[in-house]
């Protein structure tokens, strides 16, 4: 009963063998039984996979939905990669000049016209809908576009405005017009307009509907150099070419964090899986053993185990990108309102989404390695008899931990929470550091066991025997219950102080104006009338307002803002972006009044010839900008860093007096920030608003903040879940590993409540170990990061650190005791044996 | 010719200091093409030892084993793989077929490892079935078969390709009487093919199918011996059995 070998075979090292490996055909079929071993096995393996899967689709469906949620230039640029805003009385020949030297060109003109009942005016409009860049900032939702002179188009916001339907005729700025359809900004849904046909000859946008226009935007896709002589060739100075380039408003960054926080999640992920796959191993020691015997050799007994997590991943992967993708599908419709921008479904960064999958399945595959080396390492011998191999002691130095974890300390204290560099550094080395301590605990705790109970120190050291193993769930119980922790820390440090960056829920910032950095020239009586409005407010909300000046430059002439009004620019500061461009924010000025309360003091009096105090990063290179010495003033100014993050609802920089002082400028109130004693209700912020439009001043109010209590309680759960899965396995595999022993325990009379006390007081001793290093590992993270603003971690989430201490190492007791104390299998014949 | 399987005064110790054990000592066995092997002796005595040396799935601490002339002990750990993959079949009493694949898949494992095509490999693991009476089972999981069935799939994929050496550890150990002699007639015919095998058992009757019988006690080879035919032949007297030495 032989069977021939077909063809001839090469010859290696003098032997007629094979192939090394066995070439594909090898491959394929341990892939086979790998994958027939993974359908067999399904059950045990849901945890895994529902895991993944979840963490796929989740991530998947979260970088569609930010990806969708950051505006899109379209609104602002079209297609276009420019937009200059040009206005005053040389309109129409700057218009002109920039049909011929930056062709071709879309023009936008404007002309703001008074509306019946409301303070702002309407931005009635004359674009051609045809024009080479408009299209991705105009469209046609019903009817038609306007042709003559007496017809227009209205945006929803507009017609709702103007009471006005399709087919209607509406009076606007002492005309009348036929409304022939309806139309929006797809890219900014907000944009509030009267769509008038374009302007012919001459007249084309340079008028709207007749008369001029107040100015106009021009489209174009010429060079920065062309458009950078077309600026400076302005004659007017008075009405300055202000220029926009087109950006990505941040959605490759917001791409780029969410795949980032993906996957880390999946590498915290992976570590769930390294312990399950070590299970499998156990449980598969035997059939690894058989196909050492038939001539697997050390790579395709590795392959089997790797192919079983690549398998894992294939399979979870493509379960997490099709829930993702329908929970995307599902929610994208209901994203349009809050985005105010259309959302196309499918317009998705499908090459970021390749890359997330690619990881979702390279990370069971990585976990898989580490088991299936060890795996392949067992002599076929010893595996053939299901022997576990001897447990490897582990090598980490409490030197390298202590090492890893000052350095890390040392880096987030200096990076002041601004230095990106040092703040990614410190985080990685405090973590690792943290992480490294896990398998000296283990020691610790096994040395400790001496004076404990029977059954704990049994368990303690079972643990200490396989320290490595348990020293890498630990590791991961550790990062499960310290991300929770740090979260549930931090969550309170944005809630609730305005001197770091947020409003909080009762705190609401009330501006003269748009958030143009325009001011509108108000009369002095108006200025008042603005100011006793919000007193009056504020004082029946029980509340205090502290008025927020801003400087400006005299000499400067005003100009109109993008919204349509006309006022003073007030400055600016902020950083080189390119050769022509500027990343800019507000200045306000450092008042008594601003330094009380956004607790300037500290800053001021460190850096008494400091111009500008702010929370920005890079604050070394920051200019005072929008003053008449233009050149000179661009060059850095003496920055104070101020302790805070960079968001930008409420001031984050500030020109000091002296430098008001220095530079000749003028101050004006520009808004207050109302603080209430309590949260603001919803009542009252619709009170707040219906006083911000009777006195042409806007109102910014954070929400209730429920998504960063969502956020807080869903870390929580999920690193409870993260810190009890990683348990569960690593209980598993260790009890399993000593099932001679518990068979040795059992036949010398051991009871089952001698079983379940052993496995509970293993899992608790984990569980308790790895929440007191997480929740030290993470409090001692925040406290080097926020170690000029303690002040900040002040707010201790009881509720969160009570569920993780003593909750997890209680609920790991619990589970342990209810899942153990059956009698091991095969009790009689093993003993025999 | 070559033969198969040549041990030269192997030995084998587990552990260190007090607490080593002698497993094997000074073994020498050589099994010619064709012969059939049997290895006798009581628990304990090293003839598992014997057995998983002579497939290089443990090494010796002295001595040399060679596969058709082939020194292992200059192999490397993959050499070895290799060498089992194309030279030596193994037969375990539980079976020890992968749970997951079918009958004729776990037959064809050891040829596409060694880098056969599946069609190619699958045709030689149903010709091998098909001699063994058993290609209507070709599809069915090890769970499905009965265990004479499970170890004559055992015994098709310890003899598929070219392997000309055969090596079982207590095949019929879990079988009745009567899928145990099928079992010994299928090693028996293997080896009127010129295949070798080596036998390890505790049970005489079985042994009776050997050309030769080797003894095994606290690791030594202390006698060998070439049986009458027949089981019966055990128990004559000047047998091995029967207390009395035979040279």
């Amino acid at each position: 009963m032989t069977a021939t070998h077909p063809g001839p075979r090469p010859t290696t090292g003098g032997l007629p063998y094979g192939p090394r490996h066995g070439g594909l055909p090898a491959r394929v079929a341990v892939l086979r039984w790998s994958w027939r071993l993974l359908r067999r096995e399904w059950r045990r393996q849901v945890l895994l996979l529902a895991l993944i899967t979840t963490a796929v689709g989740a991530a998947v469906c979260g970088l569609a939905a930010v990806h969708a949620y950051v505006r899109t230039p379209a609104g602002t640029f079209g297609s276009a990669s420019q937009l200059l805003h040009l206005g005053g009385g040389t309109l129409p020949s700057r218009v002109a000049a920039a049909r011929k030297d930056l062709a071709p060109v879309d023009i936008v003109a404007h002309r703001p016209v008074p509306v019946p009942g409301s303070l702002d005016p309407l931005d009635l409009r004359a674009e051609d809908p045809h024009g080479p860049y408009g299209a991705g900032r105009l469209r046609l939702v019903s009817g038609r576009y306007p042709a003559g002179q007496g017809e227009i188009a209205l945006t929803a916001s507009a017609a709702d405005l103007l009471h006005a339907r399709t087919g209607g005729t509406v009076d606007l700025g002492g005309r009348r017009f036929a409304v022939v359809g309806r139309v929006e900004n797809p890219g900014l849904l907000g944009d509030t307009f009267a769509l008038a046909a374009p302007g012919t000859g001459s007249a084309a946008g340079t008028t709207v509907a007749g008369p001029a226009a107040a100015s106009a935007d021009v489209l174009t896709d010429a060079s920065a150099d062309a458009v950078d002589a077309f600026r400076r060739s302005a004659p007017d100075r008075a009405a300055p070419v202000m220029v926009q380039v087109r950006g990505d408003f941040g959605r490759a960054a917001a791409d780029t964090l969410i795949l980032a926080l993906a996957t880390v999640a999946l590498l915290l992920i992976s570590l769930v899986a390294a312990a399950a796959f070590a299970v499998v191993a156990q449980r598969r020691l035997r059939q690894i053993g058989m196909l050492g015997t038939i001539g697997a050799t050390d790579r395709q007994l590795r392959l089997v185990l790797v192919g079983h997590g690549t398998l894992t991943g294939v399979l979870a992967a493509g379960c997490g990108a099709v829930l993702g993708g329908a929970a995307w599908l599902a929610l994208a419709p209901h994203l349009e309102s809050a985005a105010d921008h259309r959302i196309d479904p499918l317009a998705l960064p499908w090459p970021l989404l390749a890359v997330l999958l690619v990881i979702g399945v390279l990370t069971p595959t990585a976990a898989a390695w580490w088991p299936a080396r060890a795996l392949a390492r067992i002599p076929t011998a010893q595996a053939l008899s299901a022997r576990p191999p001897r447990p490897v002691p582990a090598r980490q130095s409490v030197w390298a931990a202590a090492l890893l974890t000052a350095a890390g300390s040392g880096a987030l204290v200096a990076s002041h929470r601004t230095n990106g560099l040092l703040l990614v550094v410190g985080l990685v080395a405090a973590v690792l550091g943290v992480l490294l301590l896990s398998a000296p605990a283990v020691r610790l705790m096994a040395a400790a066991a001496a004076r404990a109970p029977f059954t704990t120190r049994v368990a303690l050291r079972d643990l200490g025997r396989h320290q490595a193993r348990s020293g890498a769930a630990l590791a991961a119980i550790t990062l499960a219950i310290g991300l929770p922790v740090a979260i549930s820390v931090l969550a309170p440090v944005n809630q609730h102080t305005a001197g770091t960056g947020n409003l909080s829920a009762r705190q609401l910032m009330i501006r003269s104006g748009d958030r143009d950095p325009v001011i509108p020239a108000l009369s002095a009586e108006a200025a008042r009338a603005q100011q006793a409005a919000v007193r009056k407010w504020a004082a029946g909300a029980g509340a205090t307002a502290v008025p927020l000046e801003m400087a400006y430059d005299p000499a400067v002439p005003r100009t109109t803002a993008q919204s349509g009004v006309e006022g003073q620019p007030v400055v600016e500061t902020g950083h080189r972006t390119g050769a022509n461009t500027w990343a800019g924010v507000p200045l306000y000025v450092a008042t008594p009044a601003a330094v009380r309360a956004f607790g300037l003091g500290t800053a001021a009096a460190a850096a008494p010839h400091a111009e500008i105090l702010t929370s920005m990063p890079g604050s070394e290179q920051l200019a005072v900008l929008g003053t008449e010495g233009r050149d000179r003033a661009r060059s850095a100014s003496p920055t104070a860093h101020l302790a805070g993050s960079a968001y930008t609802s409420v001031p984050r920089a500030f020109l000091t007096p002296g430098a008001v002082r220095a530079r000749g400028l003028r101050t004006v109130t520009a808004g207050w920030l109302v603080t209430a004693p309590h949260d603001l209700t919803g009542d009252q912020r619709a009170a707040a608003r219906d006083m911000a439009a009777l006195n042409g001043l806007s109102v910014e109010v954070r929400d209730r903040q429920d998504g960063l209590r969502t956020v807080r309680w869903a870390s929580v759960a999920a690193g409870a879940a993260l810190a009890l899965g990683v348990l569960a396995m690593t209980v598993g595999t260790l009890r399993a590993e000593s099932t001679d022993d518990l068979r040795t325990l059992t036949a010398t009379g051991a009871t089952s409540r001698t079983r379940r006390a052993l496995t509970a007081a293993t899992a608790g001793c984990l569980a308790l170990a790895g929440t007191v290093l997480g929740t030290l590992g993470a409090y001692l993270v925040l406290l080097s990061a926020f170690g000029d603003d303690l002040g900040s971690l002040g707010h201790v989430p009881v509720v969160p650190l009570l569920m993780a201490f003593p909750g997890i190492p209680l609920l790991a007791t619990a589970a342990g005791w209810l899942s153990a104390g059956r009698e091991p299998p095969g009790l009689a014949r093993r003993l025999l044996e | 010719m070559t033969a198969p399987l040549e041990l030269r005064g192997v030995s084998k110790t587990y552990g260190e200091g007090p607490a080593a054990v002698q497993a094997l000592i000074g073994a020498d066995l050589t099994v010619a093409a064709g012969e059939m092997v049997a290895v006798m002796g009581p628990s304990g005595s090293g003839k598992s030892t014997l057995l998983t040396i002579a497939g290089s799935l443990e090494e010796p601490t002295g001595g040399e084993v060679l596969i058709e002339g082939t020194v292992l002990s200059g192999l490397s750990r993959d050499d070895r793989a290799r060498l089992r993959r194309r030279h030596i079949g193994y037969v375990f009493q539980d079976f020890n077929l992968l749970a997951g694949l079918t009958a004729v898949e776990n037959i064809t494992m050891p040829l596409e490892l060694d880098g056969v095509r599946s069609r190619q490999a699958r045709r030689q693991g149903l010709a091998a079935l098909e001699e063994l009476g058993l290609a209507d089972r070709a599809d069915s999981f090890p769970d499905e078969l009965s265990g004479g069935q499970r170890q004559r799939v055992a015994l098709a994929r310890a003899l598929v390709g070219e392997r000309r050496l055969l090596l079982a550890d207590e095949p019929t150990g879990a079988l009745d009487s009567h899928s145990g002699e099928g079992v010994m007639r299928l090693i028996r015919s293997a080896c009127h093919g010129g295949a070798a095998a080596v036998l390890v058992t505790h049970d005489p009757q079985l042994a009776s199918w050997a050309d030769r019988v080797v003894f095994v006690r606290d690791g030594e080879i202390v006698d060998s011996t070439t049986p009458l035919p027949g089981p019966e032949s055990l128990l004559t007297p000047g047998g091995p059995l029967t207390g009395e030495e035979s040279r």
